[in-house]
């Protein structure tokens, strides 16, 4: 029994020893372009969590998967990944005229939403980065650009 | 002698330990209650008289010896409905083949939800048998409905989210009439218990048998 409290103190002690090291090192990175641009794909990831579970996960679900025939899914959609500006502005003006994802149609109405275009970028780059999607970092400005010439047509 | 004493006596307890399990695995019965000479007389869900997704009219009749889940939704919500019929799919999922089990999901924007728009809705949802109804009639009278008998509430509101506010709940009716559980529709965990609950309403009918 002691022997193993000593065995799970060194053990713990090599862990903190080596989880240091890694963080010292990640200091030194913070300073290059390409870490803040994690760091902010971070916390757009975390703000566009709060986000999608107030605005969006009723009828997305928590798991990006949608409802049936219902709600389209964002977790793996073609529909998605293949435009982030015409994404943005769904997202804002919301949209009811009849769209193909992933094979199967959806025709039913999304509202439009009373967020910022902030947090439409937070918003957007989470889903983005959610469930197995690789979309990246949505930057706020070019949202305010997609914003700015979305179609009438929804 | 002293071996029948004994039978007796184990019996008894056997007797007991049943009575006391039975009782203590059924569901409790909501609403006010009545007492009247020796009876009790239950809250019930009153005579109601609507129509489905198939144009069908739905009464009490229709869910003679069943017991139901019954919620109110509509269409367009954008907040909770999605969820409450995310949820209810696992109702649907679970019962399929049980004739025993149904659904009613009351419309409270009557106006929008017309028979062919609660079809349509039914069909994307991917409902196929007529073990879920979604009903529609005179919106006051399903205010009303929903009020006196199911005891939930739902309002024409402006200012709420898609131009009405209702409750998440699922109510579970039993063959008799009475409510015997409440549950949010929009929590996972609730509805778990309601599907257990379920299948313990149904245990009490077959012991009575
Ligand atoms: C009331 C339910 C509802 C809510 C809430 C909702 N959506 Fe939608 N969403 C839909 C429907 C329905 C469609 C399909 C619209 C159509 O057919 O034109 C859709 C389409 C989409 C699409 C494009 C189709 C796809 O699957 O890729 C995206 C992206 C999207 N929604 C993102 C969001 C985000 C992000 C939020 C939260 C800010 C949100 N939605 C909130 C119902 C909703």
């Amino acid at each position: 029994m002691n022997q193993l409290n000593k065995i799970l103190t060194v053990v713990a002690i090599f862990l903190l020893i080596s989880c240091g090291g890694s963080q010292g090192e990640q200091q030194k990175e913070e300073n290059s372009a390409s870490s803040r641009d994690e760091i902010r794909l971070r916390q757009y990831k975390v703000q566009g969590a709060k986000i999608y579970s107030t605005y969006c996960a009723n009828c997305h679900q928590d798991d990006g998967k949608g409802l049936a025939a219902l709600y389209p899914p964002l977790a793996g959609s073609d529909y998605l990944l293949e435009d982030f500006a015409r994404a943005a502005c769904i997202i804002k003006n919301g949209q009811s005229k009849e769209i193909v994802v992933n094979g199967v149609t959806y025709s039913q109405m999304m509202p439009g939403n009373p967020i910022s275009n902030l947090e439409v970028a937070e918003v957007l780059t989470y889903i983005l980065n959610a469930w197995g999607n690789e979309g990246g970092l949505i930057g706020v400005k070019d949202v305010d650009k997609w914003i700015d010439e979305c179609e009438e047509d929804y | 002698m002293t071996k029948a004493k004994y039978l007796f006596i184990s019996l008894a307890i056997v007797a007991i330990g049943c009575t006391s399990t039975s009782t203590s695995g059924k569901l409790p019965i909501y609403g006010n209650k009545i007492f009247e000479e020796n009876d009790t007389i239950y809250h019930t869900i009153e005579d109601f008289r609507l129509v489905d997704q198939d144009s069908s009219w739905v009464t009490n009749a229709t869910f003679e010896d069943q017991v139901y889940v019954s919620d109110f939704f509509f269409t367009s919500c954008p907040t909770i409905c999605p969820k409450m019929k995310q949820q209810m799919l696992r109702v649907y999922e679970k019962f399929e083949d049980n004739g025993q089990v149904s659904i009613l999901s009351h419309t409270i924007d009557p106006k929008h939800d017309t028979v062919a728009v609660l079809k349509d809705y039914a069909s994307k949802l991917g409902i196929k048998s007529s073990k879920w109804k979604f009903v529609t009639g005179d919106q006051d009278y399903i205010y009303d409905l929903g009020e006196k008998s199911y005891m939930v509430m739902a309002d024409e509101d402006p200012e709420a989210a898609g131009g009405f506010i209702h409750s998440g709940a699922f109510l579970l009716v039993d063959k008799d009439r009475r409510i015997r559980g409440v549950y949010d529709g929009t929590v996972d965990e609730q509805v778990d218990i309601l599907l257990t609950d379920i299948d313990k309403l149904l245990k009490e009918y077959e012991s009575t048998k």
